[in-house]
């Protein structure tokens, strides 16, 4: 119908919930059976010996990658998750959420393994090409970030169009809820991700560091694309906000 | 400090011997000699509501025609030139929060603003330090008889002669012909002869909701005063004053004559250049005070109480600027100004609800306790099979499919004559509408058979929506993402009578939008989709 806070609140709890269990996994179990045997922050970040593009490949860097999209990006579908409850029969709910994870996630799995490839090029390249490209990405990292493109990728992630209700047209608006939300949502925030998998060490700082930023940005309302920076602007906003009501004043008298 | 009292316009017969609107008159003709660049400016004021004054914004019209500034015929004389910086605009312009929680808020602390600035003009000018913004209550007066627009804001010149800056040439009302008046249920009562208002559309029924945000058995959702958007603003559908009568006063005001040529207050990107539109706001105001006055409290949530991340800011006189939250604003206790009237004749929400559950055939005590809130969100009962097109008169009927398991539970629930739990609400959601045309107002009908006459029409209508910022709400990258408006109807009585003539066993029902005035050429409004939803208790 329209927002409501109790169906926000277990929304919030059940995602944040997922989320937070996916930075557990990632940090806190060395035994995961990575194919290297390293940690799986490591193995997250690093190439891997494995000849590249086999299926072995496909399924180890898949499976690497997924608890990061729960981890950073799944929080940021909050509102999609919402709308798509509200929108829906209670009796197909559950299909309804199953197709848009599922579509949400395939669109970020492409973006994984084409990001992973890069990586492995990079990695396997001479050492000494190791540096430019990491400077190459924080470059593009940063252009894209105040770009007029990645404005457009947000606010293009705030569209919640309406979903058809019915038979199996519900099922792919579902689907096609996911894939779209999951494109706008890679759109994004590409850039960053390429340049935090590049870092030599300190992933999960860059990690976390990232998933500030673009929750941060997500918070922002549509704007007109232009040149500008953006990013912590709703953080530095949110904290001026609460500091001002413990001041407590106003000049109007 | 004394307080203020903000007069109703309608004092002296609202001509220019209500020195009110003489002096009004005149501070607004002063700030209007300012340039659009200037804080203390008439168009700068205007464009704090919104603009289509900056070409680099995506809303502005593309290619440039009306509604951007340099395409409004004078008077006034809109100037579209001396910009301000972009840090300026970023601060202060393009602010106006509709669709969320902050609207009274912000609104109010904006008229306080535009206030401090006219008092400060019009003190030089030799007039009154006590002067106040006077309302337009198109609700007051007997017989509708202050429905009518007050004639000083009408007339193109002042007692002395010079051009009256109250008068605005595109302002065209229902009819498109310059009568301004506001198609409320009274003023319908007294007009039985014009076929155009069999019933009126704009109530002041969202004054017996008992909730400022979400809902309960007598507020419809999003609630009196509009829907929870945190403390970022992310709403696109209007609060219950907000969609009536709020946006249908200013579509009405506004009226249109073509798709390239509507008036200004039906648009808010316009809206605040015609001096009609504080008088009217300032009604909207008196009506929240009284509202809390007769008990409804706001809330009392830290977020609300906040405001959103980035803080409302206006300008002040003396090149000052004004930082304000909900909180500053919450009560008028706390403020430099009090309403002439602030009673209200509305049925409180329990009268209401009392009348429901007897139609209903429940024995309710009205002296109960508090209503109760809902357990969980409203459930999905029906929906269209897709989006709807509106042009020239109207679309064909919308069959707006049932749930049938949804269906029982709801005739379950009405024919459970119990008073605990309550019996369900239903109500009919407009998802995403898009276009272009501000100045539309859709009726909604149910159940409307071909050819109906006056009497059928009257009989199936469930309410009205005023279009008012569609266009900047379908524009891709504008604050809505373009997706475009959503408006909610309740439909409760309706459903009920459907009910008792056990006709509810129906797969759908026919949900027909008919413009007020048949939309002109080649405009079409989109509706993404028609859905009912079912509220239990």
């Amino acid at each position: 119908m329209v927002y409501d806070r109790q169906l926000a609140a277990v929304l919030r709890f059940y995602v944040l919930g997922a989320s937070v269990a996916a930075w557990i996994l990632m940090l806190a179990w060395p035994a995961w059976p990575a194919w290297s045997g390293e940690a799986l922050p490591a193995s997250l970040c690093s190439a891997s010996s494995a000849a590249w593009l086999t299926p072995d490949w496909l399924v180890a860097a898949g499976l690497a990658w997924m608890p990061m999209v729960v981890a950073m990006m799944l929080p940021m579908s909050i509102p999609a998750l919402g709308h798509l409850w509200l929108s829906t029969f209670a009796q197909v709910r559950w299909r309804a959420i199953a197709l848009f994870l599922a579509g949400y996630g395939a669109t970020w799995l492409m973006a994984g393994w084409t990001m992973k490839a890069i990586e492995m090029l990079v990695r396997n390249a001479a050492a000494d090409l190791h540096l430019p490209a990491l400077a190459a990405a924080a470059v593009l990292a940063l252009v894209w970030q105040v770009s007029p493109a990645k404005q457009c990728c947000l606010n293009r992630c705030h569209a919640h169009p309406p979903l058809a209700a019915f038979g199996w047209r519900a099922a792919r608006d579902a689907l096609a809820l996911g894939l779209r939300h999951g494109a706008w949502c890679v759109g994004s925030c590409w850039a960053l991700m390429l340049l935090v998998l590049l870092l030599p060490q300190g992933h999960v700082a860059g990690m976390a560091a990232a998933a500030v930023l673009m929750f941060s940005e997500r918070l922002d309302p549509p704007r007109p694309p232009a040149w500008r920076l953006r990013g912590l602007k709703p953080v530095a906003l949110w904290v001026r906000r609460e500091w001002a009501w413990r001041k407590q004043g106003t000049p109007f008298a | 400090m004394t307080a203020l009292v903000r007069n109703n316009a309608w004092n002296s017969g609202g001509d220019f011997s209500n020195q009110d609107l003489l002096w009004y008159a005149k501070g607004v003709g002063k700030m209007m000699q300012r340039g659009l660049d200037d804080p203390a400016s008439w168009w700068f004021f205007a464009a704090i509501h919104g603009e289509y004054v900056n070409p680099a914004n995506p809303w502005y019209p593309n290619p440039p025609a009306f509604p951007a500034w340099g395409d409004i015929s004078s008077p006034p004389a809109v100037p579209a030139t001396a910009l301000p910086n972009q840090a300026t605009q970023a601060k202060y312009w393009n602010q106006c929060q509709h669709g969320s929680w902050y609207f009274l808020p912000w609104h109010r602390g904006y008229l306080m603003a535009l206030e401090a600035q006219l008092r400060a003009d019009i003190l030089s000018l030799g007039g009154p330090s006590t002067w106040a913004l006077p309302y337009w209550d198109y609700f007051g007066g007997a017989k509708g008889v202050q429905a009518v627009m007050p004639p000083a804001v009408g007339q193109k010149t002042l007692p002395d002669g010079t051009a009256n800056p109250l008068y605005v040439a595109m302002r065209y009302g229902p009819d498109g012909n310059g009568e301004i008046y506001i198609p409320t249920e009274d003023w319908a009562e007294t007009h039985p002869a014009d076929p155009k208002w069999s019933y009126g559309d704009v109530s002041s029924a969202c004054m017996s909701n008992d909730s400022y945000t979400g809902t309960d058995p007598s507020t419809p959702p999003p609630g009196f005063g509009g829907p929870d958007t945190g403390f970022s603003h992310n709403g696109n559908t209007h609060g219950n004053m907000e969609s009536n009568p709020h946006d249908l006063v200013h579509v009405y005001t506004g009226g249109v004559i073509s798709n390239s040529n509507y008036g200004l207050m039906a648009d808010p990107g316009t809206a605040a250049l015609d001096p009609i539109f504080y008088l009217h706001h300032a009604n909207i105001d008196r009506m929240w005070a009284v509202w809390n006055a007769a008990g409804n409290a706001n809330p009392s949530d830290s977020d609300w109480l906040k405001g959103p991340a980035k803080a409302f800011v206006m300008p002040m006189p003396g090149n000052e600027s004004w930082t304000y939250t909900p909180n500053d604003v919450k009560t008028l206790t706390a403020l430099n100004y009090i309403y002439q009237e602030l009673t209200d004749l509305t049925p409180p929400a329990l009268v209401r609800l009392t009348q429901r559950l007897q139609s209903l055939g429940v024995a309710y005590a009205a002296a109960a306790a508090a209503q109760p809130r809902a357990k969980r969100a409203a459930e999905l009962l029906g929906a269209s099979e897709g989006p709807v097109r509106v042009a020239g008169s109207g679309a064909p009927p919308v069959p707006v499919r049932l749930d049938a398991g949804n269906r029982k539970q709801l005739a379950a629930s009405l024919s459970a004559s119990s008073a605990s739990p309550l019996p369900d609400n239903v109500y009919l959601k407009l998802e995403n509408v898009t276009g272009k045309l501000d100045s539309t107002v859709l009726g909604v009908y149910i159940n409307l058979p071909a050819g109906a006459g006056q009497a059928e029409r009257s009989a199936q209508h469930v309410g009205d929506v005023g279009l008012f910022g569609l266009r900047r709400a379908s524009v891709k990258d504008g604050a809505h993402g373009g997706t475009g408006l959503s408006f909610i109807l309740d439909v409760s009585a309706f459903v009920d009578q459907l009910h008792l003539q056990d006709r509810l066993t129906d797969e759908a029902i026919q949900v027909s939008l008919i413009p007020r005035q048949a939309l002109p050429g080649e405009t079409a409004i989109e509706v993404g989709r028609v859905s009912l939803y079912r509220q239990s208790y």
